[in-house]
Protein backbone atom coordinates (compact mmCIF):
# COMPACT_ATOMS: atom_id res chain seq x y z
CA UNK A 1 0.00 0.00 0.00
CA UNK A 2 0.76 3.79 -0.47
CA UNK A 3 1.98 6.07 2.40
CA UNK A 4 -0.14 8.15 3.27
CA UNK A 5 2.34 11.15 4.10
CA UNK A 6 5.26 11.50 1.99
CA UNK A 7 7.43 14.28 2.84
CA UNK A 8 10.07 15.04 0.54
CA UNK A 9 12.56 17.76 0.96
CA UNK A 10 9.77 19.82 2.62
CA UNK A 11 11.32 23.18 3.20
CA UNK A 12 9.40 25.94 5.40
CA UNK A 13 11.28 29.33 5.99
CA UNK A 14 9.75 32.28 7.61
CA UNK A 15 12.55 34.99 6.98
CA UNK A 16 14.83 35.06 10.25
CA UNK A 17 12.31 33.07 12.03
CA UNK A 18 12.90 29.22 11.75
CA UNK A 19 10.35 26.89 10.03
CA UNK A 20 11.62 23.36 8.68
CA UNK A 21 14.44 22.40 6.48
CA UNK A 22 14.54 19.38 4.35
CA UNK A 23 12.01 16.75 5.83
CA UNK A 24 12.02 13.44 4.25
CA UNK A 25 9.44 11.10 5.51
CA UNK A 26 6.49 8.67 5.07
CA UNK A 27 4.05 7.82 6.82
CA UNK A 28 2.82 3.98 6.37
CA UNK A 29 -0.79 3.23 6.44
CA UNK A 30 -2.70 1.90 9.53
CA UNK A 31 0.48 3.03 11.40
CA UNK A 32 0.30 5.24 14.52
CA UNK A 33 3.39 7.60 13.16
CA UNK A 34 4.86 9.13 15.92
CA UNK A 35 6.15 13.16 15.36
CA UNK A 36 8.74 14.09 18.26
CA UNK A 37 10.70 17.17 19.22
CA UNK A 38 11.11 19.71 21.62
CA UNK A 39 8.51 22.88 21.65
CA UNK A 40 9.53 25.16 18.64
CA UNK A 41 10.89 22.35 16.40
CA UNK A 42 8.87 22.74 13.79
CA UNK A 43 6.20 20.38 14.57
CA UNK A 44 3.10 22.39 14.08
CA UNK A 45 4.57 23.94 11.00
CA UNK A 46 4.97 20.49 9.11
CA UNK A 47 1.66 20.11 10.23
CA UNK A 48 0.11 23.15 8.85
CA UNK A 49 1.55 22.38 5.41
CA UNK A 50 -0.02 19.09 5.40
CA UNK A 51 -3.25 20.45 5.92
CA UNK A 52 -2.84 23.17 3.14
CA UNK A 53 -2.84 26.36 6.03
CA UNK A 54 0.48 27.41 5.32
CA UNK A 55 2.03 26.56 1.66
CA UNK A 56 6.16 25.20 1.89
CA UNK A 57 8.82 27.29 0.26
CA UNK A 58 10.09 24.29 -1.09
CA UNK A 59 10.12 20.26 -1.44
CA UNK A 60 6.74 18.97 -1.17
CA UNK A 61 4.00 16.92 0.87
CA UNK A 62 1.62 15.01 -0.33
CA UNK A 63 -1.41 13.27 1.50
CA UNK A 64 -3.14 10.41 0.02
CA UNK A 65 -0.90 10.81 -2.67
CA UNK A 66 -3.29 14.50 -3.28
CA UNK A 67 -1.35 18.01 -3.39
CA UNK A 68 -2.60 19.85 -0.32
CA UNK A 69 -2.61 23.41 -2.21
CA UNK A 70 -5.00 21.53 -5.04
CA UNK A 71 -7.10 18.96 -3.62
CA UNK A 72 -7.30 20.56 0.16
CA UNK A 73 -10.84 20.01 0.12
CA UNK A 74 -10.48 16.21 -0.88
CA UNK A 75 -7.72 15.65 1.66
CA UNK A 76 -9.73 17.68 4.57
CA UNK A 77 -12.64 15.26 4.02
CA UNK A 78 -10.71 12.33 5.04
CA UNK A 79 -8.62 13.71 7.96
CA UNK A 80 -9.07 14.76 11.45
CA UNK A 81 -7.48 17.16 13.00
CA UNK A 82 -5.99 18.42 16.29
CA UNK A 83 -4.65 22.00 16.09
CA UNK A 84 -1.75 22.43 18.93
CA UNK A 85 -3.28 25.53 19.89
CA UNK A 86 -6.81 24.47 20.18
CA UNK A 87 -9.14 27.78 19.30
CA UNK A 88 -12.94 26.87 19.30
CA UNK A 89 -16.13 29.34 19.06
CA UNK A 90 -16.06 30.90 22.61
CA UNK A 91 -20.31 32.22 21.82
CA UNK A 92 -20.93 28.13 21.45
CA UNK A 93 -21.87 25.44 23.84
CA UNK A 94 -19.34 21.80 23.52
CA UNK A 95 -22.54 20.42 21.88
CA UNK A 96 -23.20 23.43 19.48
CA UNK A 97 -19.73 23.40 18.12
CA UNK A 98 -19.42 19.93 17.47
CA UNK A 99 -22.89 19.95 15.66
CA UNK A 100 -21.49 23.01 13.69
CA UNK A 101 -18.10 21.46 12.28
CA UNK A 102 -20.82 17.82 11.40
CA UNK A 103 -22.84 19.93 9.27
CA UNK A 104 -19.98 21.77 7.66
CA UNK A 105 -18.38 18.12 7.52
CA UNK A 106 -21.19 16.13 6.70
CA UNK A 107 -21.46 12.55 7.30
CA UNK A 108 -21.12 12.13 10.71
CA UNK A 109 -22.31 9.46 12.42
CA UNK A 110 -24.20 11.44 15.59
CA UNK A 111 -24.17 8.05 17.39
CA UNK A 112 -20.34 7.82 17.16
CA UNK A 113 -20.39 11.52 17.79
CA UNK A 114 -22.52 11.28 20.99
CA UNK A 115 -20.56 8.02 22.39
CA UNK A 116 -17.51 9.92 22.16
CA UNK A 117 -18.92 12.38 24.36
CA UNK A 118 -19.76 10.04 26.81
CA UNK A 119 -16.13 8.44 26.65
CA UNK A 120 -14.64 11.72 27.33
CA UNK A 121 -17.21 12.89 29.86
CA UNK A 122 -17.70 15.80 28.49
CA UNK A 123 -20.84 17.91 29.08
CA UNK A 124 -22.12 19.51 25.59
CA UNK A 125 -24.57 21.55 27.16
CA UNK A 126 -21.91 24.31 28.86
CA UNK A 127 -20.37 27.40 26.72
CA UNK A 128 -16.93 26.85 25.81
CA UNK A 129 -15.85 30.32 26.94
CA UNK A 130 -16.42 28.71 30.47
CA UNK A 131 -14.45 25.15 29.70
CA UNK A 132 -11.22 24.06 31.43
CA UNK A 133 -8.10 23.84 28.97
CA UNK A 134 -9.07 20.47 29.32
CA UNK A 135 -12.79 20.30 28.32
CA UNK A 136 -11.91 22.29 25.58
CA UNK A 137 -9.53 19.76 24.36
CA UNK A 138 -12.13 17.42 24.98
CA UNK A 139 -14.10 19.02 22.35
CA UNK A 140 -11.41 19.26 20.11
CA UNK A 141 -10.55 15.45 20.25
CA UNK A 142 -14.50 14.61 20.13
CA UNK A 143 -14.40 16.83 16.24
CA UNK A 144 -11.39 15.47 15.44
CA UNK A 145 -12.41 11.90 15.82
CA UNK A 146 -16.51 11.92 14.92
CA UNK A 147 -16.40 11.25 11.37
CA UNK A 148 -14.00 8.18 11.33
CA UNK A 149 -11.11 10.08 9.13
CA UNK A 150 -8.83 7.48 7.68
CA UNK A 151 -6.07 9.77 8.68
CA UNK A 152 -5.76 11.88 12.25
CA UNK A 153 -3.44 14.58 12.62
CA UNK A 154 -2.55 15.44 15.97
CA UNK A 155 -0.55 17.84 17.59
CA UNK A 156 0.14 17.62 20.87
CA UNK A 157 -2.95 16.02 21.83
CA UNK A 158 -3.25 14.75 25.61
CA UNK A 159 -2.11 18.45 26.32
CA UNK A 160 -4.28 19.31 29.45
CA UNK A 161 -5.78 16.04 29.75
CA UNK A 162 -6.17 14.17 33.20
CA UNK A 163 -4.85 10.68 33.06
CA UNK A 164 -7.79 9.30 33.46
CA UNK A 165 -9.00 10.96 29.99
CA UNK A 166 -5.51 10.74 28.73
CA UNK A 167 -6.08 6.59 29.03
CA UNK A 168 -9.39 7.46 27.39
CA UNK A 169 -7.61 9.06 25.10
CA UNK A 170 -4.73 5.66 24.36
CA UNK A 171 -7.95 3.30 24.29
CA UNK A 172 -9.28 5.36 21.61
CA UNK A 173 -6.08 5.29 19.34
CA UNK A 174 -5.71 1.53 19.76
CA UNK A 175 -9.36 1.29 18.75
CA UNK A 176 -8.15 3.64 15.04
CA UNK A 177 -5.14 1.48 14.49
CA UNK A 178 -7.09 -1.64 15.05
CA UNK A 179 -9.78 -0.38 12.64
CA UNK A 180 -6.60 0.32 10.21
CA UNK A 181 -6.74 3.93 11.00
CA UNK A 182 -3.57 6.07 10.31
CA UNK A 183 -2.38 8.84 12.88
CA UNK A 184 0.02 11.29 12.57
CA UNK A 185 0.63 12.02 16.62
CA UNK A 186 2.90 14.97 17.32
CA UNK A 187 4.00 15.76 21.11
CA UNK A 188 6.65 16.12 23.18
CA UNK A 189 5.61 13.89 25.57
CA UNK A 190 8.22 10.75 25.37
CA UNK A 191 6.86 7.98 26.75
CA UNK A 192 3.45 9.20 24.74
CA UNK A 193 4.90 8.39 21.56
CA UNK A 194 6.73 5.12 23.12
CA UNK A 195 3.39 3.88 24.44
CA UNK A 196 1.27 4.77 21.35
CA UNK A 197 3.32 4.73 18.10
CA UNK A 198 5.02 2.23 16.06
CA UNK A 199 7.32 4.52 14.17
CA UNK A 200 8.68 7.99 15.04
CA UNK A 201 10.57 11.08 13.39
CA UNK A 202 12.27 12.89 15.95
CA UNK A 203 12.78 16.44 14.80
CA UNK A 204 15.06 19.43 16.17
CA UNK A 205 15.76 23.07 15.10
CA UNK A 206 13.68 22.26 12.15
CA UNK A 207 15.91 18.78 10.85
CA UNK A 208 15.12 15.59 11.39
CA UNK A 209 17.29 13.99 13.25
CA UNK A 210 16.05 10.05 12.96
CA UNK A 211 13.13 8.39 11.59
CA UNK A 212 12.98 4.62 12.75
CA UNK A 213 10.97 2.35 14.22
CA UNK A 214 9.90 2.57 17.73
CA UNK A 215 11.59 -0.95 18.09
CA UNK A 216 14.62 -0.37 16.40
CA UNK A 217 15.13 2.75 17.93
CA UNK A 218 14.85 1.15 21.04
CA UNK A 219 17.14 -1.64 20.36
CA UNK A 220 19.67 0.31 19.10
CA UNK A 221 19.70 2.06 22.29
CA UNK A 222 21.87 1.35 25.43
CA UNK A 223 20.72 -0.20 28.37
CA UNK A 224 21.54 -0.45 31.80
CA UNK A 225 22.44 -3.82 33.45
CA UNK A 226 23.20 -4.24 36.96
CA UNK A 227 24.84 -7.41 38.34
CA UNK A 228 25.57 -8.76 41.80
CA UNK A 229 28.01 -11.67 42.33
CA UNK A 230 29.04 -13.88 45.07
CA UNK A 231 32.55 -12.28 45.19
CA UNK A 232 34.99 -9.73 44.14
CA UNK A 233 35.03 -9.80 40.50
CA UNK A 234 38.24 -8.56 38.54
CA UNK A 235 37.67 -4.74 37.50
CA UNK A 236 38.37 -5.60 33.83
CA UNK A 237 35.96 -8.56 33.40
CA UNK A 238 34.04 -6.66 30.92
CA UNK A 239 37.05 -4.83 29.27
CA UNK A 240 36.87 -6.96 26.26
CA UNK A 241 33.22 -6.80 25.49
CA UNK A 242 32.59 -4.95 22.61
CA UNK A 243 28.75 -3.72 23.23
CA UNK A 244 29.82 -2.72 26.92
CA UNK A 245 30.48 1.37 26.15
CA UNK A 246 30.93 2.14 30.18
CA UNK A 247 31.21 -0.61 33.41
CA UNK A 248 31.54 0.98 36.83
CA UNK A 249 32.80 -2.08 38.90
CA UNK A 250 32.95 -2.01 42.52
CA UNK A 251 34.11 -5.04 44.87
CA UNK A 252 31.06 -7.55 43.68
CA UNK A 253 28.88 -5.16 42.22
CA UNK A 254 28.82 -4.20 38.08
CA UNK A 255 26.85 -1.63 36.41
CA UNK A 256 27.43 -1.32 32.70
CA UNK A 257 26.25 0.72 29.83
CA UNK A 258 25.39 -1.87 27.03
CA UNK A 259 24.61 -1.19 23.24
CA UNK A 260 22.82 -4.29 21.35
CA UNK A 261 23.64 -7.70 22.31
CA UNK A 262 23.54 -8.74 26.05
CA UNK A 263 25.38 -12.27 24.44
CA UNK A 264 29.11 -11.05 25.29
CA UNK A 265 27.90 -9.87 29.27
CA UNK A 266 26.43 -12.91 29.76
CA UNK A 267 29.33 -15.06 28.55
CA UNK A 268 31.92 -12.80 30.82
CA UNK A 269 29.98 -12.64 33.67
CA UNK A 270 29.48 -16.57 33.48
CA UNK A 271 32.95 -17.13 34.90
CA UNK A 272 31.83 -15.94 38.22
CA UNK A 273 28.93 -16.56 40.29
CA UNK A 274 26.32 -14.56 39.93
CA UNK A 275 23.32 -13.69 42.32
CA UNK A 276 21.67 -11.45 40.46
CA UNK A 277 20.97 -9.58 37.27
CA UNK A 278 18.86 -6.54 36.45
CA UNK A 279 18.14 -4.34 32.85
CA UNK A 280 16.36 -1.82 32.69
CA UNK A 281 15.61 -0.64 29.07
CA UNK A 282 16.10 2.33 27.82
CA UNK A 283 13.56 4.97 27.78
CA UNK A 284 12.56 7.11 25.01
CA UNK A 285 13.56 9.89 26.68
CA UNK A 286 16.98 8.77 26.91
CA UNK A 287 16.97 8.07 23.29
CA UNK A 288 16.37 11.25 22.78
CA UNK A 289 18.57 12.83 24.77
CA UNK A 290 21.09 10.74 23.04
CA UNK A 291 20.23 12.06 20.21
CA UNK A 292 20.15 15.57 20.87
CA UNK A 293 23.50 14.89 23.09
CA UNK A 294 25.45 14.01 20.09
CA UNK A 295 25.27 17.53 18.98
CA UNK A 296 25.37 19.95 22.06
CA UNK A 297 25.82 17.29 25.08
CA UNK A 298 21.89 17.31 26.17
CA UNK A 299 19.40 20.47 25.87
CA UNK B 1 -27.72 10.24 20.34
CA UNK B 2 -27.21 11.46 23.70
CA UNK B 3 -30.10 13.51 25.31
CA UNK B 4 -27.45 16.23 25.64
CA UNK B 5 -26.25 16.77 22.33
CA UNK B 6 -30.04 16.37 20.48
CA UNK B 7 -31.11 19.32 22.54
CA UNK B 8 -28.82 21.46 22.41
CA UNK B 9 -29.71 24.90 19.99
CA UNK B 10 -29.09 24.03 16.76
CA UNK B 11 -30.44 26.67 14.75
CA UNK B 12 -28.32 28.92 12.70
CA UNK B 13 -25.64 26.20 13.10
CA UNK B 14 -25.33 24.59 9.77
CA UNK B 15 -23.49 26.76 7.78
CA UNK B 16 -20.84 29.26 8.25
CA UNK B 17 -22.75 32.60 7.16
CA UNK B 18 -25.70 31.57 9.36
CA UNK B 19 -23.19 30.69 12.79
CA UNK B 20 -21.10 34.23 11.46
CA UNK B 21 -24.91 35.73 12.15
CA UNK B 22 -25.84 33.97 15.14
CA UNK B 23 -22.71 35.12 16.85
CA UNK B 24 -24.08 38.70 16.24
CA UNK B 25 -27.36 38.04 16.67
CA UNK B 26 -27.51 40.44 20.58
CA UNK B 27 -25.46 42.86 18.81
CA UNK B 28 -27.30 43.15 15.86
CA UNK B 29 -30.94 43.75 18.32
CA UNK B 30 -28.75 46.28 19.98
CA UNK B 31 -28.33 47.89 16.82
CA UNK B 32 -31.85 47.59 15.65
CA UNK B 33 -33.01 49.52 18.40
CA UNK B 34 -30.16 52.00 18.36
CA UNK B 35 -30.75 53.17 14.85
CA UNK B 36 -34.67 52.93 15.59
CA UNK B 37 -34.20 55.08 18.85
CA UNK B 38 -31.72 57.55 16.45
CA UNK B 39 -34.98 58.17 13.95
CA UNK B 40 -37.13 58.73 16.33
CA UNK B 41 -34.97 61.60 17.92
CA UNK B 42 -34.26 62.66 14.89
CA UNK B 43 -38.05 62.76 13.61
CA UNK B 44 -39.46 63.96 17.10
CA UNK B 45 -37.23 67.11 16.99
CA UNK B 46 -38.84 67.88 13.59
CA UNK B 47 -41.80 69.99 15.15
CA UNK B 48 -39.60 72.15 16.74
CA UNK B 49 -37.08 72.76 13.79
CA UNK B 50 -40.23 73.72 11.83
CA UNK B 51 -41.74 76.56 13.91
CA UNK B 52 -38.56 78.12 14.15
CA UNK B 53 -37.10 77.87 10.99
CA UNK B 54 -36.49 81.54 10.70
CA UNK B 55 -33.62 81.58 12.95
CA UNK B 56 -32.11 78.24 12.02
CA UNK B 57 -32.01 79.41 8.21
CA UNK B 58 -30.19 82.78 9.54
CA UNK B 59 -28.08 80.78 11.54
CA UNK B 60 -26.83 78.61 8.80
CA UNK B 61 -26.13 81.52 6.24
CA UNK B 62 -24.21 82.86 8.93
CA UNK B 63 -21.59 79.72 9.08
CA UNK B 64 -18.85 79.57 7.08
CA UNK B 65 -20.09 78.03 3.94
CA UNK B 66 -16.95 74.80 4.26
CA UNK B 67 -18.57 74.05 7.61
CA UNK B 68 -21.95 73.48 6.18
CA UNK B 69 -20.52 71.16 3.48
CA UNK B 70 -18.39 69.16 6.07
CA UNK B 71 -21.81 68.34 8.00
CA UNK B 72 -23.99 68.16 4.86
CA UNK B 73 -26.33 71.04 5.91
CA UNK B 74 -27.23 72.99 3.82
CA UNK B 75 -30.94 73.44 3.90
CA UNK B 76 -32.66 72.37 7.29
CA UNK B 77 -36.15 73.43 6.63
CA UNK B 78 -37.84 71.43 4.33
CA UNK B 79 -38.51 68.02 5.50
CA UNK B 80 -35.66 65.53 2.82
CA UNK B 81 -33.00 68.94 4.09
CA UNK B 82 -33.75 68.32 7.27
CA UNK B 83 -33.52 64.32 6.77
CA UNK B 84 -30.48 64.64 5.10
CA UNK B 85 -28.90 67.13 7.50
CA UNK B 86 -29.38 65.20 10.69
CA UNK B 87 -29.34 61.88 9.22
CA UNK B 88 -28.00 61.14 6.13
CA UNK B 89 -24.85 62.87 5.68
CA UNK B 90 -23.02 62.45 9.08
CA UNK B 91 -24.78 60.12 11.61
CA UNK B 92 -26.31 57.32 9.31
CA UNK B 93 -23.21 56.84 7.92
CA UNK B 94 -20.89 56.48 10.49
CA UNK B 95 -23.19 54.54 12.54
CA UNK B 96 -23.77 51.93 9.62
CA UNK B 97 -19.71 51.94 8.48
CA UNK B 98 -19.22 51.13 12.29
CA UNK B 99 -21.18 47.85 11.78
CA UNK B 100 -20.28 47.23 8.42
CA UNK B 101 -16.30 47.89 9.27
CA UNK B 102 -16.72 45.81 12.23
CA UNK B 103 -17.87 42.77 10.71
CA UNK B 104 -15.88 43.31 7.89
CA UNK B 105 -12.40 42.91 9.74
CA UNK B 106 -14.02 40.47 11.89
CA UNK B 107 -14.99 38.21 9.17
CA UNK B 108 -11.58 36.65 8.39
CA UNK B 109 -8.94 38.12 10.09
CA UNK B 110 -10.85 38.10 13.58
CA UNK B 111 -11.33 34.69 13.56
CA UNK B 112 -7.51 34.27 12.11
CA UNK B 113 -6.47 36.15 14.84
CA UNK B 114 -8.48 34.11 17.55
CA UNK B 115 -7.62 30.75 16.06
CA UNK B 116 -10.88 29.67 15.16
CA UNK B 117 -10.18 29.55 11.42
CA UNK B 118 -7.77 26.54 11.17
CA UNK B 119 -10.10 24.06 12.39
CA UNK B 120 -13.06 25.36 10.13
CA UNK B 121 -10.75 25.72 7.27
CA UNK B 122 -9.74 21.56 7.61
CA UNK B 123 -12.84 21.03 7.40
CA UNK B 124 -14.01 20.27 3.88
CA UNK B 125 -14.96 23.60 2.51
CA UNK B 126 -12.71 25.57 0.01
CA UNK B 127 -11.39 29.22 1.35
CA UNK B 128 -13.20 31.34 -1.34
CA UNK B 129 -16.25 29.62 0.16
CA UNK B 130 -15.50 30.94 3.37
CA UNK B 131 -14.58 34.37 2.35
CA UNK B 132 -18.05 34.21 0.26
CA UNK B 133 -20.42 32.92 3.54
CA UNK B 134 -18.44 35.80 5.66
CA UNK B 135 -19.11 38.32 3.07
CA UNK B 136 -23.12 37.18 2.84
CA UNK B 137 -23.44 37.46 6.75
CA UNK B 138 -21.84 40.78 6.80
CA UNK B 139 -24.34 41.96 3.50
CA UNK B 140 -27.45 40.49 5.98
CA UNK B 141 -25.96 42.44 8.83
CA UNK B 142 -26.17 45.70 7.00
CA UNK B 143 -29.24 45.20 5.30
CA UNK B 144 -31.35 44.19 8.51
CA UNK B 145 -30.60 47.55 9.90
CA UNK B 146 -30.71 49.60 6.93
CA UNK B 147 -34.13 47.92 7.03
CA UNK B 148 -34.92 48.49 10.45
CA UNK B 149 -33.72 52.16 9.72
CA UNK B 150 -36.16 52.91 6.92
CA UNK B 151 -39.04 51.26 8.38
CA UNK B 152 -38.40 53.70 11.69
CA UNK B 153 -38.54 56.59 9.04
CA UNK B 154 -41.72 55.62 7.05
CA UNK B 155 -43.22 54.35 10.31
CA UNK B 156 -42.60 57.33 12.68
CA UNK B 157 -42.13 60.55 10.48
CA UNK B 158 -45.90 61.19 9.69
CA UNK B 159 -46.46 61.09 13.07
CA UNK B 160 -44.15 64.18 13.73
CA UNK B 161 -45.39 65.67 10.50
CA UNK B 162 -42.15 64.86 8.71
CA UNK B 163 -42.87 63.84 5.85
CA UNK B 164 -41.29 62.24 2.82
CA UNK B 165 -42.29 59.87 0.18
CA UNK B 166 -41.23 56.02 0.98
CA UNK B 167 -39.42 55.45 -1.94
CA UNK B 168 -37.18 58.50 -1.69
CA UNK B 169 -36.26 57.29 1.70
CA UNK B 170 -35.62 53.78 -0.10
CA UNK B 171 -33.54 55.23 -2.33
CA UNK B 172 -31.42 57.03 0.38
CA UNK B 173 -31.24 53.81 2.26
CA UNK B 174 -30.29 51.96 -0.39
CA UNK B 175 -27.34 54.10 -1.03
CA UNK B 176 -26.61 54.22 2.82
CA UNK B 177 -26.81 50.01 2.14
CA UNK B 178 -24.34 50.15 -0.54
CA UNK B 179 -21.92 52.67 0.99
CA UNK B 180 -21.57 50.84 4.01
CA UNK B 181 -21.10 47.27 2.37
CA UNK B 182 -17.99 49.22 -0.03
CA UNK B 183 -16.67 49.91 3.04
CA UNK B 184 -16.89 46.95 4.70
CA UNK B 185 -15.82 44.49 2.22
CA UNK B 186 -12.99 46.74 1.88
CA UNK B 187 -12.21 45.92 5.43
CA UNK B 188 -12.99 42.40 4.40
CA UNK B 189 -10.27 42.57 1.50
CA UNK B 190 -8.14 43.95 4.35
CA UNK B 191 -7.91 41.72 6.57
CA UNK B 192 -8.22 38.84 4.27
CA UNK B 193 -4.96 39.62 2.65
CA UNK B 194 -3.24 40.42 5.60
CA UNK B 195 -4.83 38.58 8.88
CA UNK B 196 -4.56 41.80 11.06
CA UNK B 197 -8.13 43.10 12.08
CA UNK B 198 -6.41 46.21 13.70
CA UNK B 199 -5.14 47.01 9.93
CA UNK B 200 -8.46 45.94 8.62
CA UNK B 201 -10.52 48.51 10.57
CA UNK B 202 -7.94 50.91 10.66
CA UNK B 203 -7.03 51.82 7.18
CA UNK B 204 -10.66 51.07 5.84
CA UNK B 205 -11.47 54.04 8.42
CA UNK B 206 -8.96 55.90 7.47
CA UNK B 207 -10.13 55.70 3.86
CA UNK B 208 -13.93 56.54 4.92
CA UNK B 209 -12.38 59.37 6.70
CA UNK B 210 -10.43 60.50 3.97
CA UNK B 211 -13.07 60.47 1.27
CA UNK B 212 -15.50 61.95 2.96
CA UNK B 213 -13.16 64.75 3.61
CA UNK B 214 -12.92 64.85 -0.09
CA UNK B 215 -16.12 64.88 -0.75
CA UNK B 216 -16.96 67.54 1.71
CA UNK B 217 -14.51 70.13 0.83
CA UNK B 218 -14.09 69.21 -2.75
CA UNK B 219 -16.94 71.64 -3.57
CA UNK B 220 -15.45 74.90 -2.13
CA UNK B 221 -11.78 73.74 -3.01
CA UNK B 222 -11.17 74.71 -6.77
CA UNK B 223 -8.23 72.32 -6.80
CA UNK B 224 -10.26 69.27 -4.81
CA UNK B 225 -13.40 69.79 -7.12
CA UNK B 226 -12.16 67.08 -9.92
CA UNK B 227 -11.05 64.60 -7.49
CA UNK B 228 -14.94 64.11 -5.45
CA UNK B 229 -14.97 61.44 -8.20
CA UNK B 230 -13.04 59.46 -6.00
CA UNK B 231 -15.01 59.37 -3.45
CA UNK B 232 -17.59 56.73 -2.47
CA UNK B 233 -19.33 60.01 -0.62
CA UNK B 234 -19.93 61.32 -3.50
CA UNK B 235 -22.33 58.64 -5.23
CA UNK B 236 -23.49 57.91 -2.00
CA UNK B 237 -25.78 61.37 -1.65
CA UNK B 238 -24.38 63.95 -4.09
CA UNK B 239 -26.99 63.24 -6.45
CA UNK B 240 -29.98 64.14 -3.83
CA UNK B 241 -31.62 60.39 -3.26
CA UNK B 242 -33.88 62.09 -0.51
CA UNK B 243 -35.55 64.01 -3.66
CA UNK B 244 -34.07 62.89 -6.88
CA UNK B 245 -35.12 59.10 -5.72
CA UNK B 246 -32.26 56.06 -7.13
CA UNK B 247 -29.76 57.10 -9.44
CA UNK B 248 -28.72 53.70 -11.28
CA UNK B 249 -25.08 54.95 -12.10
CA UNK B 250 -24.59 55.99 -8.37
CA UNK B 251 -25.76 52.36 -7.49
CA UNK B 252 -23.43 50.61 -10.07
CA UNK B 253 -20.39 52.94 -8.95
CA UNK B 254 -21.18 51.85 -5.04
CA UNK B 255 -21.38 48.02 -6.34
CA UNK B 256 -18.56 47.76 -8.57
CA UNK B 257 -16.34 48.67 -5.26
CA UNK B 258 -17.82 46.30 -3.74
CA UNK B 259 -17.60 43.82 -5.96
CA UNK B 260 -13.69 45.14 -6.60
CA UNK B 261 -13.01 44.18 -3.34
CA UNK B 262 -14.61 41.14 -2.42
CA UNK B 263 -12.67 40.01 -5.53
CA UNK B 264 -9.24 41.20 -4.04
CA UNK B 265 -10.03 39.38 -0.75
CA UNK B 266 -11.00 36.06 -2.39
CA UNK B 267 -7.56 36.81 -4.37
CA UNK B 268 -5.09 36.98 -1.65
CA UNK B 269 -7.11 35.37 1.02
CA UNK B 270 -6.57 32.27 -1.37
CA UNK B 271 -2.74 32.80 -1.75
CA UNK B 272 -1.85 33.51 1.58
CA UNK B 273 -0.04 31.35 4.71
CA UNK B 274 -2.20 31.45 7.94
CA UNK B 275 -1.45 32.95 10.70
CA UNK B 276 -0.75 30.18 13.50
Amino acid sequence: MTDVIVAKRLTKSYGRKRGVIDLDFAVPPGRVFGYLGPNGAGKTTTIRTMLDLIRPTSGRVTVFGLDPRRESVDIHRRIGYLPGELALYDRLTGGEYLAHIAALRGRVDPQYAAELVDRFDLDPTVKIRSLSHGNKQKVGLVQAFMHRPELLVLDEPTLGLDPLMQQAFHRLIAEVRAEGGTVFLSSHVLPEVERLCDRVAIIRTGRMVAVEDVVTLKGRATREIELRFASQIPADTFARVDAVDEAIITDAHARLRVRGSLDGVIKAAARYEVLDVSAREATLQEIFLAYYGEEDGGR
Amino acid sequence: MSVELALSDRRGLSTVWSRTLRDQRRALVWWAVGLLATVLVTVALWPTIQANAKQFTQFLENLPASLRDLFGVNDFVTPAGYLQARLFSFLGPILLLVLAVGAGARAIAGEEESGTLDLLLTTPIRRRDVVVQKFVAMLIAVATIVAVTWVSLVALGPRFDLTVPADDLAAACLNLFLLALAFGTIALAIGSATGSKGLATGASSGVALLTYLLKSFAPSVDWLEPFRVLSPFYYYIDHDPLRQGVNASDVVVLAAVTVVALVVALVTFERRDLAA
